[in-house]
């Protein structure tokens, strides 16, 4: 380095010391004054931080002044001490404590700022300041949505989109209401988009306010719901980690969904007659609930089954559960049929479909008669049915409809095998239990070749069979009545998926030959097509006459002399 | 039906049913609460 450059090196470390030095007003005496007693003060505390506040008394300050300067007395030291402090607030400040004035720095040479500790997040405050409970209830916290579908109103799904002048007639009379005044409040209440508030709830209906009181409480996470029962989650018990595990191993253990009440019993040993028996109760459906991974709730408002993965399934092997979903895809097209009041029993005829696979179709009637789903997303639910004749009781599957499947109850393949044959008519009818039970018409034993599957061969087969049960013979298969469906092939899944095409096939099958070998033309009456058509598929009376009378599907074509006579011609290729 | 809410102070009275009941209520019986309310109200 230069002899220059350390020079200006030298000088800038010179500039940046003598800056850290306080500027004191006044004259030079004053200022003089000043440092003198910023230095004294300094050295008092000389082991303080230097954002220490430094407090030395005027007395005390002039007593040393008066002694190294003895031009000025103590008291004039102290009034002219006092005056250098007032010209030079940045340095000092000026306290008075028990009627004694003191000089306050620090040794930064700053006046000292009031020092502000956050006790915010001191734990001694927390716990002894808690905060005072709210006066009102919190607004409820809104639980986030999956997804919001906004319904169409029946104009739209009737009428189809609004025209456009309508439209525009709408705003037009929108503009001049809000030109002209302010909406009322009947206004407010009646528009779509704005929610009406309701105070007084004596005008409503028993069903509306519960519905009303649902919808708002299931938004509320401090809100804890199962089926129609609420409680405050912080009030509900929770279930630790064992018990979750215990409650799995049991199911899997005993091989088949447990009601609420058995787990509560085994799993988590608690008595029926113990004072929080209900809340347990609550608490062990609520909490399973939230477990989706592990535990699926397949119950009822009168007996909460619950299983877990890992379990047999209820129902048929031979087809998929979702096939015969799709299979029963029209019942979603089908219309809610109310029970009459006070009956509580529905009449079946057995089809072959349903013999075969063991199921029953959610429609009608029977959906009436079945429970609906207790929680939202609800797949399935298990119901105890009871057969008194043969002693037996049976766990069946209701698979709830769904977007784009139909429902239907499954587990009947063993009863229907023992003791039923397709075209039988028997009984469910719902007990005071909450238990069904199925019935058939005991008759004396009858023998009869009915169509089976040969399942090595894939075709359908007549074979001999003894049944002891009373039957509805326009739907019963026998070899007599269809004696064409011997050695018949079944048919492809493709066919069989589309209920045009299994028609077709029943006509083929069944059909009388009315037009040439070049041009075949086919003739069924629905009393045949029926029976025939449910031996490939589900396939209602009214789902034939809605394919035959659709414009979709020109091959078909009903009679139009006679009620329920139907033709069907293939198209040549 | 859809744009019905019921009235902050009825949904207050509701968790206030709710945090003291040391068991579960039903929808009946809130329903039941709350027309109990209205009509002391009266």
């Amino acid at each position: 380095m230069t002899p220059g450059r350390q020079e200006e090196s030298a000088k800038g470390m010179q500039t940046a010391e003598a800056s850290s030095e306080p500027k004191f007003a006044g004259t030079k005496k004053d200022q003089a004054v000043a440092s003198d007693a910023l230095n004294v003060m300094r050295a008092m505390g000389r082991f303080f931080p230097k954002s220490a506040p430094l407090r030395a008394s005027v007395p005390s300050l002039a007593q040393y002044f008066a002694a190294t300067h003895t031009e000025r007395d103590e008291a004039d030291w102290a009034a002219y001490l006092l005056k250098v402090a007032k010209a030079n607030t940045d340095v000092f400040q000026i306290e008075e404590i028990d009627d004694v004035a003191h000089l306050v720095t620090t040794s930064a040479g700053v006046a000292p700022t009031p020092a502000v500790v956050d006790h915010t997040h001191v734990l001694a405050e927390r716990f002894t300041e808690p905060v005072p409970f709210p006066a009102e209830a919190p607004e409820p916290r809104k639980r986030a949505k999956t997804a919001q579908i906004v319904e169409p109103s029946a104009e739209e799904l009737i009428g189809g989109p609004v025209p456009a002048d309508e439209i525009e007639e709408e705003i037009e009379t929108g503009l001049e209401a809000s030109d002209v005044e302010a909406e009322t409040p009947a206004a407010v209440a009646s528009s779509s988009t704005e929610m009406e508030i309701v105070g007084d709830v004596s005008d409503l209906s028993d069903d509306v306010l519960a519905e009303l009181i649902a919808n708002q409480l299931r938004d509320d996470v401090s809100v804890a719901n199962f089926g129609n029962e609420w409680m405050l989650e912080e009030n509900v018990s929770r279930l630790s980690r064992g018990d979750l595990r215990r409650t799995r191993e049991y199911l899997v253990e005993r091989n088949e969904p447990l009601t609420d009440e058995v787990l509560l019993q085994d799993v988590l040993g608690l008595r029926p007659n113990a004072e929080n028996y209900v809340a347990m109760k609550f608490a062990l459906n609520y909490r399973l609930s939230r477990e989706q991974r592990e535990f699926e709730y397949v119950g009822t408002a009168t007996q909460r089954f619950w299983t877990t993965g890992g379990l047999p399934v209820i129902g048929t092997t031979k087809r998929k559960a979702s096939e015969i979903g799709q299979d029963y895809r029209f019942l979603l097209n089908e219309e809610r049929v109310e029970l009459p009041a006070g009956e509580a029993v529905v009449e079946h005829v057995l089809s072959f479909y349903e013999y075969q696979y063991g199921v029953l179709p959610l429609d009608g009637l029977l959906a009436a008669l079945m429970p609906a789903a207790e929680i939202p997303d609800q797949r399935a639910a298990v119901l105890v049915f009871e057969s008194p004749q043969t002693y037996e009781t049976f766990q069946i599957e209701l698979r709830f409809p769904t977007g784009n499947r139909g429902g239907y109850l499954a587990g009947f393949d063993r009863f229907f095998l023992e003791n039923l044959v397709p075209g039988a008519l028997f009984t469910i009818e719902l007990n005071d239990a909450g238990h069904y039970l199925i019935e058939y018409l005991p008759v004396s034993g009858e023998d009869r070749k009915l169509l089976q599957i040969d399942e090595k061969r894939g075709r359908y087969v007549f074979r001999p069979m003894t049944f002891y049960c009373a039957t509805q013979e326009d739907m019963v298969l026998s070899e007599n009545r269809f004696p064409q469906l011997a050695n018949v092939p079944l048919l492809e899944e493709r066919a069989r998926r589309r209920p045009e095409l299994a028609l077709a096939a029943t006509f083929e099958r069944i059909g009388e030959q009315m037009g040439t070998s070049d041009a075949p033309k086919y003739m069924a009456i629905m009393d045949d097509l029926l029976p025939a058509s449910n031996v490939e598929r589900p396939m209602s009376a009214d789902l034939i006459r809605s394919i035959i009378r659709s414009t979709e599907n020109p091959n078909f074509s009903a009679d139009p002399d006679m009620e329920d006579v139907f033709y069907y011609e293939p198209t040549q290729s | 039906m859809t744009n019905l809410h019921l009235s902050s102070e009825n949904m207050t009275y509701l968790l206030t049913v709710l945090r003291n009941s040391n068991h579960p209520v039903t929808t009946q019986e809130l329903v039941a609460a709350l027309r109990e309310r209205a009509q002391a109200s009266r």
